[in-house]
């Protein structure tokens, strides 16, 4: 497929221009580099958990653009960022430092927290129970007179659960500044969206909340940028939440126990592989002159040495005794609990 | 230099055993850590195991098609660092 | 606080009087809670499903929305989900959310958002998002209320680590523990037996006569057997305790005031003042927190017992028609039975 020179934003939402590029050269090429350090992630997470190291591993593989793009809209400083759990490279540019994500896999809890100031909420596992957070939080923003934007991420998959319903009318109640990116992959675990739902779109919903909702190409970075950023201008401006559907496809598998080829046809994930974001926008990049050859070959092998460096810091961080699982169930432990903890300590 | 035991790690929540497929790297030859070192199968991935360190391919513990338990040996690197390690 | 008083215009509102109590109802003491608190920190805010303009389908939030308007009490759409994990937001965000959940057998609804979200929420984010949410929800029986509305379902929270789960059976404990649980950088579930709201009247002390949750309660002095009890079955104990009185049988009633944390002290010292203890609730008996209660006492008190623990609570089935429920709820009969049950070891 032969890559265009002028990276086009087909969007089916009113207010974008098309063709033209919503982003600074040096905004582009931070989202290259952040692309790259996801890709990366994603092998070398992968690899450690093969070799016991890092625990279960969901990739963002397919889904980069989506996730970077709309990262990208929001001020880390001014708005909070609620992820699912696939949004490593979100969470990194928001402010949650590299060393803290890999701890977070490897087991090194007691260095995985999100840092003071960094308006960043943990991953979720109970698929689409964070909507409601970030419907609240979003809703407090407003009472509070603060001028600054939530945004929740969510999937296909999350779209069925009761939480997304619950959560985006309350969001559209209250007016609140929300704006929920909806990550269509295609697939939850192994079921395609055409068993999720027979609705031929998740982006009409949004009507049925009162809140705009726009479907957008997940793998067309500009794209999503343009309409998170739009987004995000609304909600700023006090018009309340917005539903931004980012159609793309999940290349990887659901996860490290994850075999994608018991449900799944290696044809359909080749063809979608051509729209691969991460590639695409490396030969932007390429084409339009913003990085060479060499400067390409260059970020690939400055993040493999940030990664590895980050791995090894890690691994060399003690892991948590017993009484780290005691710690912030309560303000204050109780007595109960002071007994079992002296129990746990006698038995390490 | 130093000896590396590679050990058959869980693919899978109850995995519990691997088949080896297929060797990547000849026995002799340098791999890096994380390459690709051997092909393996259980009955819920089949998957590519890295090199849990660099170092040589000195000896081949389990062959082709044999059945490995999770925390079996299944090669030895020699490595440069000077530690036995497992 | 007499500020709060001399203003009120509503009917159902405390009047001013002389002495160091006011008396109160159930209700007025709930009410009364939520004012202080609303008064001293501007971050407090009410949610919850007709709270706000009808003040609440018992009238517990009337007047509040008048007097402290819109922007903090709030009526929200019909989703117990989203009152409880909107909460878990607002406090992200600032905000100290007193939640109501209409009755708690309604809190089925928003239970993935109770114990797996809110009570695990300062877990989860290793101390750094705390939760200062209070969820309020009447519970009980003895209104002939609809299926769900009386259901007693507090055991089912208990498995939740992280969320207090406090049960007051007097106007004074109601008001304190509310106050409290409202300041408290914890999660509550505040249980109000429905059935008390009107009916139950009694002094207040103008200010809060406490300054931390506290602990188990003896509201009776007896020798011979501990009734050990929480919520509207404090009073069926008492009850029960007063008809045995006139048989000679001296009876002790425990209020545990919280079920968790626990009083394990209170608890323990309360029944070796007798050495026999028969559990008194109002959920069903298998899996109820008795099951806990008379799990701990036999640990720490195996020797100094001088019967097996008994439990008294309503029958194993599901909650029947409200015209039928005096059937199903243990009664004053079934708790002296079991106190002469074991007075016979």
């Amino acid at each position: 497929m032969k890559a265009k020179a002028r990276f086009e934003s087909k969007l089916d939402s009113e207010g974008f221009v098309r063709g033209a590029v919503p982003m600074t050269d040096e905004q582009i090429r931070h989202a290259l580099e952040m692309m790259l350090r996801s890709r990366a992630i994603d092998e070398l997470a992968v690899k450690l958990q093969r070799l016991g190291r890092v625990g279960v591993y969901a990739p963002v593989h397919g889904q980069e653009a989506a996730v970077i793009g709309s990262a990208m809209a929001l001020d880390p400083n001014r708005d909070w960022l609620v992820p699912a759990a696939r949004e490593q490279p979100a969470m990194l540019h928001h402010g949650l430092p590299i060393e803290s994500l890999f701890a977070l896999y490897m087991g090194r809890l007691d260095f995985a927290d999100i840092p003071e100031g960094v308006k960043l909420l943990p991953r979720q596992q109970a698929i689409a129970a964070q909507i409601p957070h970030a419907a609240g939080l979003a809703w407090a923003l407003k009472l509070r007179g603060e001028r600054a934007a939530v945004m929740v991420y969510c999937g296909d998959g999350a779209s069925s659960e009761g939480d997304f319903h619950e959560g985006l009318n309350l969001a559209g109640v209250m007016g609140a500044p929300l704006i929920v990116v909806l990550v269509n992959n295609r697939y939850a675990i192994s079921t395609p969206f055409h068993k999720q739902t027979a609705a031929a779109s998740l982006a009409v919903r949004g009507e049925g909340y009162g809140m705009p909702g726009v479907a957008v190409n997940g793998n067309d970075l500009f794209a999503v940028f343009s309409a998170c950023k739009f987004a995000v201008k609304h909600a700023l401006d006090g018009k309340g939440p917005y539903l931004i559907e980012c159609q793309t496809y999940r290349l990887g598998f659901h996860n490290t126990s994850d075999n994608p080829a018991e449900y799944r046809d290696d044809a359909e994930v080749e063809a979608a592989r051509v729209d691969d974001p991460v590639t695409k926008l490396a030969e932007y990049c390429l084409k339009t002159c913003l990085v060479s050859e060499s400067d390409l070959s260059a970020m690939i092998s400055e993040v493999q040495v940030e990664l590895r460096a980050a791995v090894r810091t890690v691994e060399a961080l003690p892991r948590p005794g017993p009484d780290f699982i005691f710690k912030n169930v309560y303000a204050n432990l109780p007595l109960s609990l002071e007994r079992q903890l002296a129990k746990a300590l006698e038995e390490s | 230099m130093g000896r590396y035991v590679v050990l058959m790690p869980r693919l899978g929540e109850s995995v519990i055993e691997a088949i080896i497929l297929t060797w990547l790297v000849n026995r002799g030859d340098f791999v890096a850590e994380f390459d690709p070192l051997v092909e393996v199968s259980t009955d819920k991935v089949d998957s590519e195991l890295p090199a849990p360190a660099s170092g040589i391919l000195v000896e081949i513990l389990a062959e082709e098609d044999d059945v490995v338990p999770v925390g079996g040996q299944i090669a030895i690197l020699e490595t440069l660092d000077g530690e036995i390690q497992e | 606080m007499t500020t709060a008083r001399a203003s009120s215009r509503s009917k159902n509102e405390v009047e001013v009087s002389t002495g160091d109590t006011v008396d109160m109802s159930m209700l007025e003491a709930i009410r009364e809670a939520l004012i202080i608190e609303m008064v001293r920190d501007e971050r407090v805010v009410i949610l919850g499903m007709d709270v706000g303009r009808l003040g609440g389908v018992y009238r517990v939030t009337r007047g509040l929305q008048e007097r402290f308007g819109t922007d903090r009490v709030i009526d929200t759409p019909l989703s117990e989900g989203s009152i409880i994990g909107g909460s878990i937001g607002l406090a992200v965000g600032g905000m100290i959310p007193v939640p109501e959940i209409q009755f708690l057998g309604f809190t089925y609804q928003a239970f993935h958002q109770i114990g797996p979200q809110l009570a695990r929420f300062r877990y989860r984010s290793r101390g750094r998002y705390p939760m200062p949410v209070t969820i309020r929800a009447p519970s009980g029986g003895g209104l002939r209320t609809p299926e769900f509305h009386p259901d007693s379902v507090e055991s089912q929270f208990i498995q939740s680590p992280g969320i207090k789960v406090v049960c007051p059976a007097f106007p004074q404990d109601a008001r304190d523990m509310l106050s409290l649980a409202i300041r408290d950088p914890d999660p509550v579930l505040f249980i109000e037996p429905q059935r008390l709201y009107r009916s139950l009247r009694a002094p207040v002390s103008r200010e809060l006569a406490t300054s931390s949750l506290g602990g188990a309660s003896l509201v009776r002095y007896g020798t011979d057997v501990t009734l050990v009890s929480w919520s509207a079955a404090v009073h069926l104990s008492l009850a029960a305790a007063s008809n045995l009185q006139e048989l000679g049988i001296s009876v002790a009633v425990l209020d545990l005031r919280l079920l968790a944390p626990l009083d394990t002290e209170g608890l323990v010292e309360a029944v070796l003042g007798t050495g026999r203890a028969v559990v008194v609730h109002e959920g069903p008996v298998t899996g109820g927190f008795g099951a806990e209660v008379t799990a701990i006492i036999q640990r720490e008190l195996f020797s100094s017992l001088a019967a097996p623990v008994l439990r008294v609570g309503a029958f194993d089935l599901p909650y029947p028609s409200g015209s039928l429920e005096d059937y199903f709820l243990p009664s004053v009969t079934r708790v002296v039975d079991a106190v002469r049950e074991v007075l016979k070891f």
